[in-house]
């Protein structure tokens, strides 16, 4: 009966919070592909805790994030943060390519030949700059606009600006002429 | 459905914090049924551990590293006493087939001085003289002539405890991969086996747990 009741309790925190605690496993996480990991690795040991003790008075939010936090850390050794380190990282330098891009290049514009978003987004996920996915999800899933996005990545708008379109032009050049796959 | 709309529908999927609600959901499952798994071992192990002294200390029996799985008789039942009246008194058991493997020193408790061969007929059979042809059973009687005593019937033919005993009541015993079953009422016990072509019953009475063992091992090893 203690572990059902712990079970609501559990499933009422993870409603009320699981939004926030995505969006800052998101930003901090080295690969969009490890978020499913972290998430469950950091609500589990919520659900530990529960067992153990009771958390009502806790402000449970910044409670999941330091659990959050900690799980990001210990879920990266040193060799996978080499291994994923963005090469295009934030360089700010690269922002003068954007003046060759136009901004009202949309996603709706791209004429993409095989109609298979699920392998566009593989692809994107798969891009060394790990920003690249992380401003697609909030630009296109969560709908932040680019001026939100840049303050949680603590980028420049204009950083993020060049990571959509440059993206978009790729996607078009890839998968529109059928050579993606 | 725009290209925007498209790969929204594809990445929800993907970062789907309901498919990672299940996922934990069922992890936490997991989790409690090893939590669960891991206390149960407790009691396990403490059942283990009381069954292991019950089995040392009532049964089976360990007699010198030989487990004795001994039946116990109820009083209601039939006793499967041999009967003595139908016997003929031999002067020398070199006149009745030897039942044991020739060169075992058989073991009988110390005070058993002395020692009866007899031929057991058929009750109906017991006048007539063609004994070989009509042997019920043989009987070697091991006693100290006062109420300590082994006796052995042995027969190629029939079970000399008769249909007293079913072969299928009661746990076996394994002694040099023969099957026996033993069974006690009291001071008394009762074995049943087959060995050498024969069918044997053996039935003490008096004797200790120690001296039926040490009996049994010497004439079946």
């Amino acid at each position: 009966m203690a572990s059902q009741l712990n079970l609501s309790q559990f499933d009422d925190i993870y409603e009320k919070t699981y939004a926030d605690i995505l969006k800052y496993v998101i930003i901090q996480c080295h690969n969009i592909d490890d978020t499913k990991d972290i998430m469950q690795e950091t609500y589990l040991e919520l659900w530990n805790l529960l067992q153990k003790k009771k958390l009502f008075d806790t402000n449970i939010k910044s409670y999941l994030i330091g659990i959050a936090n900690h799980k990001i850390k210990k879920h990266y050794t040193l060799l996978q943060k080499m291994k994923t380190i963005s090469l295009f990282e934030k360089n700010h330098q690269e922002i003068e390519w954007i003046d060759t891009l136009s901004d009202d290049f949309d996603i709706d514009d791209i004429i993409v030949k095989q109609d298979d978003w699920d392998h566009i987004w593989e692809y994107i996920k798969k891009k060394k700059n790990q920003d690249i996915p992380k401003v697609f999800y909030f630009y296109y899933v969560s709908e932040l606009t680019i001026k939100e996005i840049a303050e949680l990545l603590h980028v420049t708008e204009s950083y993020i600006k060049h990571l959509i379109y440059r993206t978009l032009k790729e996607l078009q050049d890839h998968f529109g002429k059928g050579e993606g796959r | 459905m725009t290209n925007r709309e498209k790969l929204k529908t594809v990445v929800k999927e993907d970062i789907n914090p309901q498919k990672y609600y299940h996922e934990i959901v069922k992890k936490i499952d997991k989790q409690r049924k090893y939590s669960f798994w891991k206390l149960s071992w407790i009691p396990i192990c403490l059942l283990v551990a009381m069954s292991g002294v019950l089995l040392l200390k009532e049964n089976p029996h360990r007699k010198n590293d030989v487990i004795l799985h001994i039946n116990e008789l109820s009083t209601t039942m039939e006793l499967p006493r041999f009967q003595w009246d139908e016997k003929k008194l031999l002067d020398h058991y070199f006149n009745i087939p030897y039942p044991y493997k020739i060169g075992n020193s058989i073991a009988i408790p110390a005070d058993f001085n002395q020692n009866y061969y007899y031929i057991v007929y058929p009750e109906e059979k017991k006048d007539m003289q063609k004994e070989d042809h009509l042997v019920s059973y043989y009987l070697m009687v091991s006693t100290n002539g006062k109420d300590r005593f082994i006796r052995v019937a042995y027969s190629q033919d029939r079970n000399p405890f008769g249909e007293v005993f079913s072969p299928s009541e009661g746990k076996s015993t394994f002694l040099y991969g023969v099957e026996l079953k033993i069974y006690q009422l009291e001071n008394d016990y009762f074995v049943a086996f087959d060995d050498q072509h024969y069918h044997f019953g053996i039935e003490t009475s008096h004797i200790t747990e120690q001296e039926l063992s040490e009996f049994l091992i010497s004439i079946l090893k």
